[in-house]
């Protein structure tokens, strides 16, 4: 890493604490136009609601659509939070800092859009609260641990409440700086919620083991989240989808779409916050060195399942990915998804003015999550087009205009949730830059100063 | 015997680590002394008193209390609606572990959280002796003790340079 | 706690630890031909075990199962050293640096595997009629020439990076010992290295180029361990994730094999002040990691299969995991999964010697169990009547099979051929990196922070 001039508290402070204490008028407009996509997106699922499942383009046999893509991919977005904060929290990686805070947050409000897709899916959302409340304990229907539809809430609240909790702990230090630069009902707002931190020796360390704790157990958390999410599909026994290597497949692209998701959210922040002495190349280069290892990894696996889709030879296997690969429009969507994902964006990558370019490095991350949302759609849609041996039960899906009003919806719904966050709370861990800024030193070999850390242990 | 409460402000750390040198030389225990800043400075960088805590045993407990719960409630679900479904046991141990597991997780997270606020001794309803300029770049150093000893503690925060000495 | 920590920390120079490890490279004692000799008479009563079984053919391919199972250990463990050496090197970790030279010098055994390669290969049945990787392509040519092209360019890179990366040591080894036998091989392998800027920039490039390839080659032998040895003799094995498995599994057995290692180092060889706590309690936590991960993987292809209950799928899983091979796969599972969880999850625990080297042991001994399950199940089960097709669902389950003197021989000259040529390479090239770890030195220096004394390091480039 190569580092910059230092800045003083008061003006990390200052600079990022700008659209805290201030409301710049770029931020009302685009809360405005968001909300407006939002609220399209509710009159849809109010519209459904009122017209049937039918306004939507599920058919028999493809009762899983849209939504459930959507659903994965949000879940996948989410992940990016606990990749970023966790496993580079854990390996002491500098070049976290910036980036923390905005990765957790997203993948906080990801998960809650996510969670909003099966209560939309399910066409009479109020019916899935019989399932957990007393209606159905009273009758001693208890929910049936053996589906893996059971084990799906219980994994995403999890996941939820610790990335919530997480967000917060580390949120403490700097709502008592907020609090401090705040007068009014706002500094007892703050007060309240700062918990009457101090900044001594003890509030540190204890913020510094809670770090590493957190990490350690939500680690575990992010990998079978996504998990249960692929058992949702491998346990069942529709062609293409009974197998063994979902799990790790699914977590690997969520991991691959939740990072390229966050240099797409870091870029932006640089520019709309300006927030060009915080946000360097060094942390673009550094994720698009990451989403090269994950890349790389993610095609593996992919390679895998379709050499081993292909193994037994069965009949019905093969039929879904001649469909997928061979048949249009599938085909098409198969090999934008291919190209989108991996052929275009990884060998860019490969060169270092490419991932040190805020231009390049935005495009390619949100060309990944176009094709990896396409991934999701081409792993549910086909298998379930040919799910029955019969050719008469053979069907299509078509989206319709009310699933892609919904989908963008979801996309609003996020980027006005980090925007309405960023109003109250910094997007960027004030604590964490002042803390890496007195870590900078450098060691002379020869004529040359090689930047440095100081390293406590 | 009365104590009394110091807080120096400094803008230098090295004038605070000269301070509390100067402070732990004088005779002042090192428990009645602590410091304020605004972000973290590395374990003993000061010459504080470095704490102890426990909080190792929150995630512990807490994994416990989890697991016994999810064990619980799968359980009890399965045995108080025995309906086999695809063919698997009543007590199905695989779907069981999956529950257990995350369960165990969020048991083990809310603890850990409740242990950071226990051992970081939050919430605090009163601030107390503070200065807003700690969240700026100052560093405090705070000193309990008693009112005899409070001039002996103002000279040497004084001596090493203090912009400011808050009494309460 | 607080004098350990806050002590001035002690930063020898570039010269000390050069004189200090040319001082033991050259010292070739009593004790070191003691177990040469020891580990060469066990490598002979492996030879005469692969003898014996050679004597009665490859026409009952269970008897090569126990042999299968000691090349994928082998495998999975030596020839994945070089694979933390070239991650370490990609992630810039500076506590890498005592401990690379002794992971790539392992890459040596590849040319023991690489021959072992050979008689397991002509245990396997010809493709046509059953289901593998390489579909309907002439035997000869797919699965016998590929693998053994694969592995041997594998064990290609990984001669080629331990050569490379010990270049300049050999150059020290020449200039120090220029008469003697060693120094005299030493000159030919240093190829005229001087150490100008150039040649760094070049060995630096190549280090990385070369660990890139490695690491994304390896799993590719994997790939083909479990295709071909495995899953191309069990009927009904369509398990997508066993490639993967094993390759998580290779790693853990690398990080395991790796702690044993340097506590053998350590102990016996006098290196205490290069294998130290900092790459203990470094390493302890991939192991940690690896091994939550080993239960991950077996647990993504149980429940799946558990769930499907497909006849295939039925008959599987009470072959390799509730009937016959229960107890092997309960024994890895407390050594490779329970055992390390319960250990490495206590921070005083990790951050020692002799807790990651003790977990380190069981995961290797968990490891070789494993892998006999994995390879004596699928070589016992027979080939289907001349005539007949290769059937999708196991006909019966066969019994557990039981090791003979023959396989013990063999297991046991197997693992001791490796370490006889780890032994014999550590008088050749250096066992800890000179120059790698000179760099380190000059990239780090002990400075006053305020009331205490820090260190400070820095990247290289």
């Amino acid at each position: 890493m190569y580092y910059r001039r230092t800045l003083t508290e008061a003006q990390i402070n200052q600079q990022l604490l700008g659209t805290v204490l201030t409301t710049p008028l770029w931020w009302i407009v685009l809360v405005s136009l968001l909300g407006i996509v939002v609220a399209g997106a509710v009159g849809a699922v109010g519209w459904m609601i009122n017209q049937g499942l039918g306004v939507t383009g599920l058919r028999q046999p493809v009762f899983w659509g849209f939504f459930i893509t959507n659903f994965i991919f949000w879940v996948g977005i989410s992940h990016a939070g606990v990749m970023i904060s966790a496993i580079l929290r854990l390996s002491q990686a500098e070049w976290r800092r910036p980036m923390v805070r905005a990765a957790e947050t997203m993948t906080v409000f990801a998960l809650m859009a996510s969670l909003a897709m099966p209560l939309v899916h399910a066409g009479r959302p109020w019916r899935i609260f019989y399932w957990v409340f007393p209606y159905d304990w009273a009758r001693g229907i208890w929910p049936d641990v053996r589906s893996p539809l059971v084990w799906d809430p219980i994994a995403i609240t999890t996941y939820l409440t610790s990335s919530m909790l997480f967000v917060y702990t580390a949120l403490i230090p700097d709502l008592a700086i907020i609090r401090d630069r705040s007068t009014g009902w706002r500094r007892s707002v703050y007060g309240v919620l700062s918990l009457g931190w101090h900044g001594n020796p003890r509030q540190w360390k204890i913020q510094g083991f809670a770090g590493i704790l957190l990490s350690a157990l939500i680690l575990p958390v992010f990998v079978s989240v996504h998990s249960i999410v692929s058992w949702d599909f491998s346990v069942s026994l529709v062609p293409s989808w009974h197998v063994t290597i979902f799990a790790p497949y699914f977590v690997i692209g969520a991991v691959h779409s939740g990072v390229s998701a966050v240099v797409t959210l870091m870029i932006i922040m640089r520019k709309l916050y300006k927030l060009e002495n915080f946000i360097w190349e060094e942390h673009i280069d550094a994720l698009a060195r990451l989403l090269m290892v994950v890349a790389l990894a993610w095609m593996f696996l992919f390679w895998l399942d379709l050499v081993f889709a292909l193994w037994l030879r069965e009949e019905q296997e093969i039929t879904v990915w001649m469909l997928r690969m061979f048949e249009p429009p599938w085909s098409w969507l198969f090999f934008l998804f291919f190209m989108f994902s991996f052929v275009i964006p990884v060998p860019l990558w490969m060169f270092r003015r490419v991932r040190r370019s805020f231009t390049w490095m935005l495009w390619t991350s949100l060309l990944v999550n176009f094709g990896m949302f396409l991934e999701r759609f081409l792993i549910i849609v086909p298998a379930l087009m040919r799910k029955g041996p019969q050719t008469f039960t053979y069907a299509t899906y078509r989206p319709s205009p009310v699933e892609f009003t919904i989908i963008f919806g979801t996309i609003a719904l996020v980027c006005f949730l980090l925007l309405i966050f960023s109003k109250f709370f910094p997007l960027i861990p004030l604590w964490e830059e002042k803390e890496g800024q007195l870590l900078i030193d450098h060691v002379k070999v020869g004529n040359v100063y090689v930047p440095a850390l100081v390293k406590e242990h | 015997m009365a104590n009394t409460q110091l807080l120096g402000l400094f803008e230098d750390p090295q004038k605070v680590a000269d301070a509390m040198g100067e402070l732990k030389g004088a005779g002042f225990p090192v428990e009645d002394l602590d410091i304020y800043s605004g972000s973290p400075f590395p374990e003993g960088a000061f010459g504080e008193h470095e704490a102890e805590h426990r909080l190792f045993m929150f995630p512990l407990v807490g994994a416990l209390i989890g697991f016994s719960i999810g064990l619980l409630w799968t359980a009890g679900t399965q045995i108080s609606y025995p309906l086999i479904t695809g063919g698997k046991p009543i007590l199905s141990i695989p779907p069981m572990t999956i529950i257990m597991y995350e369960n165990t997780m969020l048991g083990a997270i809310l603890f850990t959280v409740l242990g950071v606020l226990f051992e970081s001794r939050l919430p605090k309803r009163d601030l107390g002796l503070y200065d807003e300029r700690i969240t700026e770049g100052y560093i405090g150093i705070y000193v309990d003790c008693p009112v005899e000893r409070a001039s002996a503690a103002e000279a040497v925060l004084n001596s090493n340079g203090a912009e400011e000495i808050k009494k309460a | 706690m607080a004098h350990e920590e806050h002590a001035i920390p002690q930063v020898p120079t570039h010269q000390e630890v050069a004189s200090d490890i040319m001082a033991r490279f050259q010292n070739v004692n009593q004790r070191y031909w003691s177990w040469v000799s020891l580990l060469a008479l066990l490598f002979v009563g492996g030879i005469v075990g692969f003898v014996m079984r050679l004597s009665d053919g490859f026409d009952d391919r269970s008897n090569w199962g126990y042999y299968t199972a000691t090349l994928s250990f082998l495998a999975s463990t030596f020839l994945a050293m070089p694979i933390i050496s070239a991650g370490l090197r990609l992630a810039k970790a500076n506590w890498r640096r005592p401990l690379t030279r002794l992971t790539e010098n392992m890459a040596i055994t590849g040319v023991l595997i690489w021959f072992m390669l050979i008689p397991a290969l002509i245990a396997l049945p010809p493709t046509e009629g059953r289901l593998s990787v390489w579909f309907d392509f002439p035997h000869w040519m797919a699965f016998r020439g590929g693998n053994l092209m694969v592995w041997g360019t594998v064990v290609l890179i990984g001669l080629f990076l331990l050569w490379l990366l010990a270049v300049p040591d050999l150059a020290a080894v020449r200039d120090h010992m220029p008469a003697s036998p060693r120094g005299k091989l030493a000159r030919v392998l240093s190829v005229g290295w001087t150490g100008n800027t150039r040649q760094w920039r070049v060995l630096h490039s190549g280090a990385l180029l070369f660990g890139a390839f490695y690491l994304l080659l390896y799993p590719t032998l994997q790939t083909l361990l479990q295709a071909d040895f495995q899953a191309g003799l069990l009927p009904g094995m369509k398990d997508a994730i066993a490639p993967a498995t094993a390759l998580i599994n290779a790693l853990q057995g690398a990080v395991g094999l790796t702690l044993v290692v340097m506590y053998v180092m350590r102990r016996f060889g006098g290196y205490e002040r290069y294998f130290g706590i900092d790459q203990f309690w470094a390493l302890s936590k991939p192991l940690l990691a690896f091994s939550l991960l080993w239960f991950y993987f077996w647990w993504g292809s149980f429940i799946t299969f558990w769930y499907g209950r497909q006849p295939g799928e039925s008959e599987l899983i009470r072959f390799m995991v509730l009937d016959s091979y229960r107890y092997p796969l309960m024994v890895s599972f407390m050594l490779n999964f329970i055992g390390p969880l319960v250990a490495l999850v206590w921070n005083p625990v990790r951050r020692s010697i002799w807790g990651p080297t003790i977990v380190g042991a069981g995961v290797l001994v968990g490891a070789l169990v494993n892998h006999i399950r994995w390879y004596v199940a699928p070589f016992s089960v027979p080939d289907p009547p001349a005539g007949e097709a290769w059937p999708h669902v196991l006909p019966e389950i066969p019994a557990g099979q039981l090791p003979g003197a023959a396989d013990a021989l063999i297991v046991v000259g197997g693992i001791a051929g490796a370490v006889l040529l780890f032994m014999l390479i550590n008088k050749i090239i250096p066992v800890v990196s000179m120059w790698e770890v000179g760099e380190g030195l000059r990239l780090v220096k002990v400075r006053r922070f305020l009331a205490r004394y820090a260190m400070v390091i820095a990247k290289s480039h």
